[in-house]
């Protein structure tokens, strides 16, 4: 393609010097989007931030929860390569704390994968085959309003509290 | 060469490692705790997994999440560092069962020297001088029975031992019992095996030790020694040169070739140290053996001129060890100072926290070798090591002033840190004369002797 070949090298070069972080170029024979990553200081002085290299996955999300509402992350404990239970619940399917939602498959052990609280199977953040690490968001369950879940709204810290936020 | 190296450590060594890799266009693949989620070594990675909890014991020391992380990453080969698991047998045979290149000397090696009574009885087959020691004590009247005959003071160790840990000193018979004791609960503790065996205690000896490098055809050379003798109370190193001053040739070529035998005869491979007490007789005695890179080794390399953490990876790769003993010859001298989060005041203590204002020195001459910049974390969970500042310069004298010229330099905040007590170490007339000894710290500059 001509201008893949004969174009897009020279304005990758121009791309490079201008202080924007991502471009978008449309043209008859392609579309192409160029994005640059934050760029590396490895002995920062003071005020500097320094960005970790490790790519975000496209399911590191985890849905904003309701306010009130005592929802739990179930993260990986062990290092291996997930996959969902055969019988594994829709979203929005009711859940017992012991229900295998999935396993962790490490050094051909299996790790078992359990809800950890009784409720609603509110989304799944791993997919299958995904290689997980330790305390990775594998899904999340909704166990219901705090005070009908534990009888003492005081003892269940907010929402914000209980969700781990997406890593950086 | 491998195509992608997992370094099971953190800190400083780690990023020492991730550096002989990509100088060696190998790809890197970090481990961390979550207490070092934005540690440097992760960030300088270009792979990272997250392996367990900040506690050691379930990260840096979980064999399963490391060896698992290995297998998810793709890796060929596994870089133990010092310390955490590199000196343990069963990691060296994980990694291989596993298809993994464990880049240090085989497992068995690995054992006999990790048990630190049945490799002095080694070497003492070998013909290497060993410190006159018991085997491991089952009873308190065997060690009695020992002592009797050697002679007090007498020093307790843990045969799993290392890093000073599971060491008591004993001078007489009445205190034996309560010292085994002590030492043998603290052993348990750091390493899972509380065994202990009984040395006789020499006077005021100098720790010199040897480094060694073989590839795995049998070519074995040694890369000179180093000075260790300027150690904290509880026996870890704060302050190490090469090379050792103030030796007789005649010592040093005995313990070098000593070194080189010792090496051979339990069919060595990679890089490792022989640690010796040397008294001021000239006589030597074998104390250990570390079947790993060490901490101290950035004064070799300064002085050698050789990489040693890159012969480690190149001889794990199956290369063969390319430097003739003729041709290494000695230049200058390097002094190495340990820049641990202490509080020298307060017998050492470990600080934690976070860093404030962090400036490092430079110049002609000086090596830093860090984990630590403006505003990262120090964990309360691992060692206190934040940096070693390793200063060459022609003779020893120089060295000296330069080291003293790089520490004014140095401004580490937010932690109580070791910089203080190396200004003291290195303009005392004492150092400069060279007349340092493993006690010498705590009675000439902690505790200096009234005017």
């Amino acid at each position: 393609m001509d201008f893949v070949q004969k174009r897009l090298p020279a304005l990758c070069e121009a791309f490079a010097q201008t202080p924007l972080m991502r471009l978008r170029v449309t043209t008859a024979e392609a579309s192409v989007t160029l994005e640059k990553s934050a760029t590396h200081s490895p002995v920062a002085y003071v005020g500097t931030i320094v960005e970790p290299r490790r790519q975000l996955r496209p399911h590191d999300y985890v849905p904003d929860p309701e306010p009130g509402r005592a929802i739990t992350t179930v993260a990986a404990d062990v290092v291996g390569v997930f996959h969902s239970a055969p019988d594994l619940p829709e979203i929005g399917e009711r859940v017992d704390a012991d229900r295998v939602l999935g396993f962790i498959e490490a050094l051909k052990v299996r790790t078992p994968v359990k809800a950890g609280i009784a409720g609603e199977l509110v989304g799944q953040v791993a997919e299958e085959g995904q290689p997980v690490d330790f305390g990775e968001t594998l899904f999340v369950v909704d166990g219901g309003p705090a005070e009908a879940a534990r009888g003492d709204v005081s003892a269940v810290p907010a929402a914000e509290e209980i969700i781990e936020p997406p890593r950086l | 060469m491998f195509n992608k190296v997992l370094i099971a450590n953190r800190g400083e060594i780690e990023l020492r490692i991730v550096r002989a890799c990509h100088e060696l266009g190998v790809k890197t693949v970090a481990i961390f705790s979550e207490a070092d989620r934005n540690a440097l070594h992760v960030r300088m990675s270009d792979e990272s997994y997250c392996v367990g909890p900040p506690q050691s014991a379930r990260s840096y020391l979980n064999i399963p999440n490391i060896v698992s992380a290995a297998e998810v990453a793709g890796v060929d080969a596994i870089h133990p560092g010092y310390g955490f698991l590199s000196e343990r047998e069963n990691f060296a045979e994980i990694c291989a069962s596993h298809g993994f290149k464990f880049i240090g000397p085989p497992a068995p090696v690995i054992a006999l020297m990790g048990d630190k009574a049945s490799a002095k009885k080694r070497m003492a087959e070998a013909g290497i001088p060993v410190i006159p020691g018991s085997g491991i004590i089952t009873t308190v009247a065997e060690a009695k029975a020992f002592c009797a005959s050697a002679g007090y003071p007498v020093l307790i160790k843990a045969t799993a031992g290392g890093g000073g840990k599971g060491m008591r000193i004993v001078g007489r018979e009445a205190d034996l019992a309560a010292g085994l004791e002590s030492a043998s609960g603290e052993a348990q503790a750091a390493f899972g095996d509380g065994r202990v065996y009984v040395e006789k205690l020499l006077v005021k000896p100098r720790h010199i030790e040897v480094q060694v490098l073989a590839d795995e055809f049998g070519h074995t050379i040694h890369v000179g020694e180093r000075d260790c003798s300027v150690q904290k109370p509880g026996h870890q190193k704060l302050l190490e040169e090469a090379p050792a001053p103030r030796l007789q040739p005649e010592v040093r070529e005995q313990l070098c070739a000593a070194a080189v035998r010792a090496t051979r005869a339990t069919d060595y491979a990679n890089a490792g140290t022989l640690e010796f007490l040397v008294t001021d007789d000239g006589n030597f005695y074998f104390m250990e053996m570390n079947t790993r890179i060490q901490v101290e080794h950035p004064v070799t390399e300064a002085v050698y001129g050789i990489d040693l953490v890159r012969w480690q990876i190149r001889i794990a790769a199956g290369e063969r060890l390319a430097v003739r003993q003729e041709d290494l010859k000695p230049r200058g001298h390097a002094i190495e100072c340990r820049i641990n989060a202490e509080d020298a005041d307060n017998k050492f203590a470990p600080a934690a926290g976070r860093l404030g204002t962090v400036l490092l020195p430079g110049g002609p001459g000086i090596r830093i070798d860090t984990h630590i910049h403006a505003g990262a974390d120090v964990p309360p969970y691992y060692d206190s090591l934040l940096a070693k500042i390793i200063a060459h310069d022609r003779n020893r004298p120089s060295a000296i002033a330069r080291m003293r010229r790089a520490l004014s330099e140095t401004e580490i905040r937010g932690v109580a840190t070791t910089l203080a007590v190396h200004e003291r170490i290195l303009e005392s007339p004492s150092f400069a004369g060279a007349h340092t000894h493993v006690t010498w710290l705590r009675e000439e500059v902690l505790q200096p002797p009234a005017a």
